[in-house]
């Protein structure tokens, strides 16, 4: 290496504008992925559900299988078009939910209920993830809940 | 710079590419356990790692929260016609009645926060809330004479009967006597102009029994030696331990947009600490445009109508937390950000307020909020830890 080529690389800046911008890009990079690696609200697509009467199992359904029947008195399940509907029914069978389980996009909710006027539960928004929130009916002491949860650090 | 750069790159690539052999190999090892019930109305969610509690002591543990639960819902239940609380509704005015543990408790308690509030949090509002449709029932509440069709309003003049009755929460004296525990129920009763009926006064405490079960599990965990995990009663309540999958240990609080439900407004990270939040979101109906929620003011005796659409505090007791966000709902923003300078200083609190479709934030603690929304901007300044409103 000539004399000459030594000097300019002793001159050069240790840091020039290019470098920093470059490494810039990189640092943002590596903290994002190292940010979505510890916190992000779980958004995994729901893996099954239960349903519950006054806290007991009446119901198991994993997508993939076939509903599972714990209480037959409770409940009854019917294959339709795109799912499954389920009529879940209180003691007695005065009370009931229809719950539709949609097979292709992986939600479940329910659709209609002789539960109350306002009827929270037809109107509580569908189990997508296995973070969602359980729709619960508190008249007939009903919840559909996912059946995995994670504790991912984000709770609300 | 060639060399520079590639072999900053390879470092920064090799440093994240550790990240599963680190952070969440750890966490793999650390198997999260959780468990779900289904208490009071809603459900119950608790969590732990197995490093601190094996899955058949965390199993042990989890049926204890779900009995205590179970034990306090029959304690305290409007509707279970075994418990104290029934008792107390179903009996005459003057009345004297036996009192559990538990119920003595949640009433004296209830009876400091109604005087810290100055009546703001009034748990006898239960007939105010059956006028509205959001109470529970039992068979003999039904077939009431103010039951009307779902479309309709409440006659005035039973809004202002009930509204007198619950004014008379003062009047109900709780009192331990050789051993027991007793409440004397208030001699006062109302009557409606062409109703037969004689009111007495009710009480339903579902406005703290949940943050007063949230600080017993949040004990509970500290007896079986559990630092990191959660506490989750109805999202209304929680006691925060750590969470064990970030450097932090901070968990992120994600506030509930009552007018976008599933959806977040905000966040903060919380951690070793419990909080009571409560929304117009949770049960409510529309009417001529007007949103009716099951949160009652007690001065009014008619759901809120403050504009405080959610209340979160965070800190001291979940209990006290619990009664203080229906509080702060009924007392309007100009004296709930009064009540706060003067007694939530060492608290976090968020409130979101609508004025018609237009929502700010509210809130002593404005450099540790995140705001996802920004439709809701924050319309107050924090000077010396008070807010001070713009």
């Amino acid at each position: 290496m000539s004399l000459k080529k030594i000097e300019q690389i002793k001159s050069r800046k240790w840091f020039s504008l290019w470098d920093i911008a470059a490494f810039g890009v990189i640092i943002i990079t590596a903290v994002i992925l190292i940010i979505s690696f510890t916190v992000g609200k779980d958004k995994s697509s729901l893996e099954g559900f239960y349903v519950s009467y006054r806290g007991e199992q009446v119901l198991t359904f994993e997508f993939g299988s076939t509903p599972r029947v714990l209480k037959e008195e409770n409940v009854a399940v019917e294959e339709v078009s795109g799912g499954y509907k389920i009529r879940f029914y209180t003691d007695g069978m005065d009370g009931f939910n229809d719950i539709f389980v949609d097979i292709k996009n992986k939600t479940v909710g329910v659709t209609s209920s002789n539960c109350s006027a306002h009827k929270d539960c037809v109107y509580t928004p569908e189990l997508k993830y296995n973070s969602s929130t359980p729709i619960i009916c508190t008249p007939h002491a009903l919840t559909i809940s996912p059946l995995k949860f994670y504790d991912n650090g984000v709770i609300g | 710079m060639n060399k520079k750069f590639t072999a900053c790159a390879a470092a920064i690539v090799c440093a994240v590419a550790c990240i599963p052999f680190s952070a969440c190999a750890e966490k793999q090892e650390d198997k999260t356990l959780g468990r779900q019930l289904y208490a009071m109305g809603t459900y119950a969610r608790l969590t732990a790692t197995s490093s601190e509690i094996s899955e058949k002591d965390f199993e042990t543990l989890a049926d204890s929260v779900s009995d205590f639960l179970y034990e306090t819902e029959n304690s305290v239940s409007t509707v279970v016609e075994t418990s104290c609380i029934y008792k107390f509704n179903a009996a005459a005015a003057g009345q004297t009645v036996e009192l559990d543990k538990t119920a003595y408790e949640l009433l004296t308690l209830s009876k400091t926060l109604y005087e810290k509030t100055e009546g703001n949090y009034n748990p006898a509002v239960w007939y105010c809330e059956d006028l509205y449709g959001f109470a529970q029932r039992t068979q003999a509440d039904k077939g009431m004479p103010y039951d009307r069709a779902d479309k309709d309003l409440p006659e005035e003049k039973y809004v202002t009967a009930f509204c007198q009755l619950a004014s008379h929460f003062n009047e109900v004296r709780i009192y331990e006597k050789d051993g027991g525990y007793y409440a004397d129920k208030p001699a006062f009763t109302v009557k409606v102009e062409g109703d037969d009926r004689e009111y007495s006064l009710k009480l339903d405490l579902g406005g703290i029994t949940k943050g007063w079960c949230a600080d017993r599990v949040d004990a509970m965990y500290g007896a079986a030696g559990i630092t990191n995990g959660y506490f989750n009663f109805g999202e209304s309540s929680m006691a925060l331990k750590r969470y064990a999958g970030n450097l932090t240990k901070s968990y992120q609080l994600e506030l509930t947009d009552p007018r976008n439900i599933g959806v977040s407004y905000g966040y903060l990270f919380a951690k070793d600490v419990k909080l009571s939040t409560s929304g117009d979101h949770l049960k409510y109906y529309v009417l001529d445009d007007v949103r009716y929620c099951h949160i009652i003011d007690p001065k009014t005796g008619s759901p809120i109508r403050t504009g405080i659409s959610s209340a979160t505090v965070v800190g001291g007791s979940a209990a006290e937390a619990d009664a203080l966000t229906t509080a702060l709902s009924a007392m309007g923003v100009q004296k709930a950000a009064e009540f706060i300078n003067a007694e939530l200083s060492d608290r976090k609190v968020v409130m979101l307020v609508f004025e018609g479709e237009e929502g700010k934030i509210i809130t002593n603690c404005p450099d540790e909020l995140t705001i996802r929304n920004s439709a809701y901007p924050i319309a107050n300044t924090v000077v010396d830890g008070k807010i001070v409103l713009n």
